[in-house]
């Protein structure tokens, strides 16, 4: 019974997103309405709401996502982002779609100083995007380029996905940080390709930047030495900082807005530009961190409706091969990334298929990569693309519209399935350095 | 018929053993004889992980149906429960689960108020206890007096800290999924842990000094069932409940015992530092808590709550056993 | 410009810095722990209470500025007066939903308030009540702003359909 409720509330769901409901309201709303079928108690639905709603996102590691969005703000806003994606333009003359290249290099770093994809997605949205766009990038292309590439701060450590799944399945937090670099590296490398490819097969998508015909001044010189060293000592105390063992994550993210805040004012912002990134950045956070609260709301519902257990009927029902099997959670965790969370999506199924992949044979470690990266794919597809609706939430133009950040992240969403089933075939890309480091 | 009831626990099944049990023992069990002794069936949806409710908000959902069943560790309800975590106020005791899970039996049986409270004032019904095995201390770096730890941040979750306020160190805040990253960078450097979940949740890898200080099993945790809920299956199923919820509480003795020595067992494997602390240090460790149980008796009679009652009458039965404290504590001052 | 956009421009500002003295805390925290020895006692309490009191004071404003989180891809593909309407139905599910959490957290307040709901021991015991009481307030401002965000779409009042008028300006503008 409870099955049914789920799965019609989960046809509610998409109506209601479909009608353009506010996706957090549309997720509270289904997740109210199906504990109260559930339950038959108005009270329990109503507390569950309000429960979820204090304690969802009442952690401190939390607090990344408003001050990495603050330090999007300050670097954008200061002139230090255009700066860096210069300096890139130029050193990568030769390549094609050389700032989508930067882009995704970006984010190859970026992604060491985050554990949530979203603050990579939402900070490069403001810093990455309105480049290509002055460049003139086709909008697609460059959306595509922020959103899918905002995937890989899932990958490469740290990650907030990888610590839950190691904590789930009693793996060591250190072998699977570890696990995540090699494959992280080679998806930005696929990421990379791509561009690379695309851009050589349809020039006109990515034109090169056309600034450096002039020659620069002093002052420009300067100028563009200041933001490009100053980002990258950004994310050297950043990354630095939490390789050195110096930071966790969140002291990173105050250390990384408090530097940001220094350069922007070395750049030479100023009360009302200061003020003004304080503000855009509080209105990017709000709704996202309601979608976080909204989202963990219904994944309540799919716990309480026994929809783990539906699933794990389905697959002792239907006594197929190992390939068959694995297909099927991809299939799942693809489905379920369309409509929840990551973190709760490796809650509701990891404890159902990691004993199912030790049993087909499948090494832990590689296990988690892959499953994790077929999770992070759920972050571009529709209609509840978390990482699109960030950068849509994030990026300093109205003209764009959501249909066309899917669009772009769709070979970028391909990309991550074919990294997650190479990561299956070869394991070793992830257990090697864990092995050779422990 | 068939019933189906939701369960859960707010830590994951696995690295806990309360949580384990409840999986492992209670709901297969229940599953069972319902099906064997009965002409019902039942079958749980079981939620786990806080993937229904978290530590602390179980309590709640028992309360108002959200969920039937809860397993929670009474630490994470420090008002609603405070009376409840008196092992963790007389710290240094039985080292032994089941001895410690005898005593506290023992404290429930004399006094029935503890009991009464989760129906009284939380509409559930206690169906049996259970909790945590001997607690010890993990560090990032060696150390071997109690002055070696002034001021060494430490972190805890719950009553447990001001164990190491008394200590003279610094207790953080902290809760199991976040101590790992926290202990690599430094944000304290320690952690006040049983080993199995030490092990668990690998801390050993950070902080591979595991130092056995024995401050007691802690039979802390609780398995309640909302009231209502109970009330509404039929007699003889409610009778297997309540009864396989008394075997879950006798059988945690010894499931806690074997974790604990399969958690050393693999510390050691594992390749911690494990050593122990000699008996000065730890019964002056306990001395220095001599008046901690008196003021957390004083703080409970404040609340409302027998709390001079319940403290003195675990001291009693204690006592009573063939254990003797490190330090004779005395609610009197 | 309407009273209730000036105030949620108001305490938008006041958690946007709120964010900010964050970052300061936090470093402060690192600094006195790797210099001195001495963190910032409490740290980890403070930001995780705060980030949801955040997220609850920036909701108003994220509503009447249009930053919620949708999809247009069906709005976009039907008449004006049929797009109102779409904009009413989520605008009334928003007003329930918050009003739900008003209902919800207001039980959990006035408990917490009662026994002195705390959590963390010893010197680090934080009350609960504040937190919920400004998730309580919060929601029902949010509830309040859906409503208004209502009268002023039949108002005519609203800039591309979904910005009530003042929300977005820079907040130094006037
Ligand atoms: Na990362
Ligand atoms: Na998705």
């Amino acid at each position: 019974m409870g099955g049914d409720i789920v799965l019609w509330m989960l046809g509610l769901l998409i109506l209601l997103i479909l009608l353009g409901t506010h996706i957090g309201v549309a997720l509270a709303v289904c997740s109210g309405i199906g504990v109260y079928l559930m339950l038959g108690s108005f009270e329990a639905a109503v507390s569950i709401l309000g429960n979820t709603a204090y304690e969802a996102i009442r952690k401190d590691v939390f607090v990344v996502i408003p001050l990495f969005v603050l330090m999007g703000d300050f670097i954008s806003r200061s002139g230090a982002a255009s700066d860096l994606y210069r300096i890139c333009d130029r050193s990568l003359k030769r390549l094609p779609g050389r700032l989508a290249i930067a882009t995704i290099a970006g984010n190859t770093v970026f992604a060491a100083v985050t554990g949530v994809s979203i603050a990579a997605a939402a900070a490069f949205s403001r810093i990455a995007y309105p480049e290509m766009k002055r460049a003139g990038y086709k909008q697609t292309f460059a959306l595509g380029a922020v959103a899918g590439s905002a995937c890989l701060g899932m990958l490469i450590p740290p990650s907030v996905l990888l610590i839950v799944w190691a904590i789930l399945t009693e793996l060591s937090v250190g072998a699977l940080f570890i696990a995540g670099i090699i494959p992280g590296i080679l998806l930005a490398v696929m990421f990379a390709a791509y561009v690379i490819i695309s851009v050589m097969h349809k020039p006109e998508i990515a034109p090169a930047f056309k600034a450096d015909l002039v020659p620069l001044t002093r002052a420009e010189v300067r100028s563009e030495l200041v933001g490009g060293l100053g980002i990258l000592g950004l994310i050297m105390l950043v990354i630095g900082g939490i390789w050195q063992g110096l930071f966790t994550p969140t002291e990173a993210a105050g250390f990384g807005a408090i530097g940001a805040f220094v350069i922007g004012l070395i750049k030479g912002m100023r009360g009302k530009e200061i003020l003004d990134a304080i503000y855009q950045a509080g209105r990017t956070t709000a709704p996202i961190m309601f979608l976080l609260i909204s989202a963990q709301m219904y994944s309540r519902l799919l716990a309480i409706g026994g929809a783990v257990p539906f699933i794990q009927g389905l697959f002792f029902s239907i006594g197929a091969e190992p390939w068959m099997i694995i297909a099927l959670m991809m299939v799942i965790w693809i489905v379920l990334g369309m409509l929840v969370d990551s973190v709760s999506i490796i809650l509701l199924t990891v404890p159902i298929f990691a004993p199912i992949a030790g049993i087909l044979g499948i090494d832990p470690i590689a296990f988690a990569i892959f499953g994790i990266l077929v999770i992070e794919a759920g972050l571009l597809t529709p209609p509840f693309g978390l990482l699109v609706y960030t950068v849509k939430g994030a990026v300093p133009d109205p003209s764009v519209t959501l249909g066309q950040i899917f669009l772009g992240s769709t070979p970028y969403f391909i990309l991550i399935l074919v990294a997650a089933l190479i990561v299956l075939f070869i394991p070793s890309l992830a257990t090697w350095l864990p092995e050779v480091m422990f | 018929d068939d019933f189906t009831l939701r369960i859960g626990a707010g830590h994951p099944n696995g690295p806990t053993v309360y949580v384990t049990d409840v999986a492992e023992f209670f709901v297969p069990e229940v599953v069972r004889r319902v099906a064997e002794e009965t002409e019902h069936t039942i079958s749980f949806v079981e939620g786990y992980g806080g993937s229904i409710a978290g530590v602390a908000e179980t309590l709640e959902s028992v309360q108002n149906g959200i969920l039937d069943i809860g397993a929670y560790c009474m630490c994470f309800e420090p008002a609603k429960l405070f009376l409840h975590n008196f092992p963790y106020y007389a710290p240094f005791g039985p080292q032994d689960s089941e001895a410690q899970m005898q005593a506290v039996r023992a404290v429930y049986d004399q006094v029935p108020w503890l009991t009464e409270q989760f129906t009284a004032e939380y509409d559930q019904v206690l169906l049996g206890l259970h909790g945590w095995d001997n607690y010890h201390l993990g560090t990032t770096d060696p150390w071997e007096t109690v002055a070696d730890l002034q001021g060494v941040k430490i972190g805890g979750a719950g009553p447990n800290l001001p164990w190491l306020e008394f200590a003279g160190a610094q207790p953080v805040q902290s809760t199991l999924p976040d101590g790992y990253l926290s202990l690599q960078t430094g944000v304290y450097n320690g952690w006040l842990m049983f080993p199995s979940a030490y092990l668990g949740f690998r801390f050993y890898e950070p902080a591979p000094y595991y130092t056995l200080i024995g401050f007691g099993a802690m039979g802390v945790n609780a398995l309640t069932m909302n009231e209502n809920s109970l009330n509404r299956l039929p007699e003889d199923v409610q009778a297997i409940i309540l009864e396989v919820g008394a075997a879950y509480e006798a059988q945690a003795g010894a499931s806690l015992n074997a974790a604990q020595e399969r958690g050393l067992t693999g510390l050691a494997e594992a390749g911690a530092t494990i050593s122990e602390i000699s008996p000065e240090v730890q019964s002056g460790w306990a001395e220095s808590l001599a008046t901690f149980p008196g003021q957390q008796a004083a703080e409970a009679d404040g609340r409302g709550m027998p709390g001079t009652e319940v403290m003195q009458t675990y001291l009693d039965v204690v006592a009573g056993t063939d254990y003797v404290w490190p330090f004779e504590y005395s609610l009197g001052n | 410009m309407g009273v209730p956009i000036k105030i949620s421009r108001g305490i938008h500002l006041i958690s946007a810095f709120w964010t900010m003295a964050l970052a300061l805390l936090i470093f402060c925290d690192v600094m006195g722990r790797q210099l001195f020895g001495a963190p910032v006692p409490g740290t980890k309490e403070i930001l995780q209470n705060s980030v949801v009191t955040i997220a609850f004071l920036q909701l108003p404003l994220a509503i009447y500025s249009g930053s919620m989180l949708r999809t247009s891809i069906f709005a976009d593909a039907v008449p004006a007066a049929l797009r109102r309407i779409l904009r009413t139905i989520t605008a009334l599910l928003g007003i329930a939903v918050f009003a739900a959490l008003v209902w919800s957290t207001s039980d959990s307040f006035f408990d917490a308030y009662r026994i002195g709901e705390y959590e963390g021991e010893g010197s680090l015991r934080v009350p609960t009540w504040p937190v919920r009481g400004t998730v309580m307030v919060m929601s029902a401002f949010v509830a309040l702003a859906y409503l208004h965000m209502i009268v002023l779409d039949w108002q005519g009042k609203l800039d591309n359909e979904i910005e009530a008028p003042g929300a977005i300006a820079p907040p130094v503008a006037e």
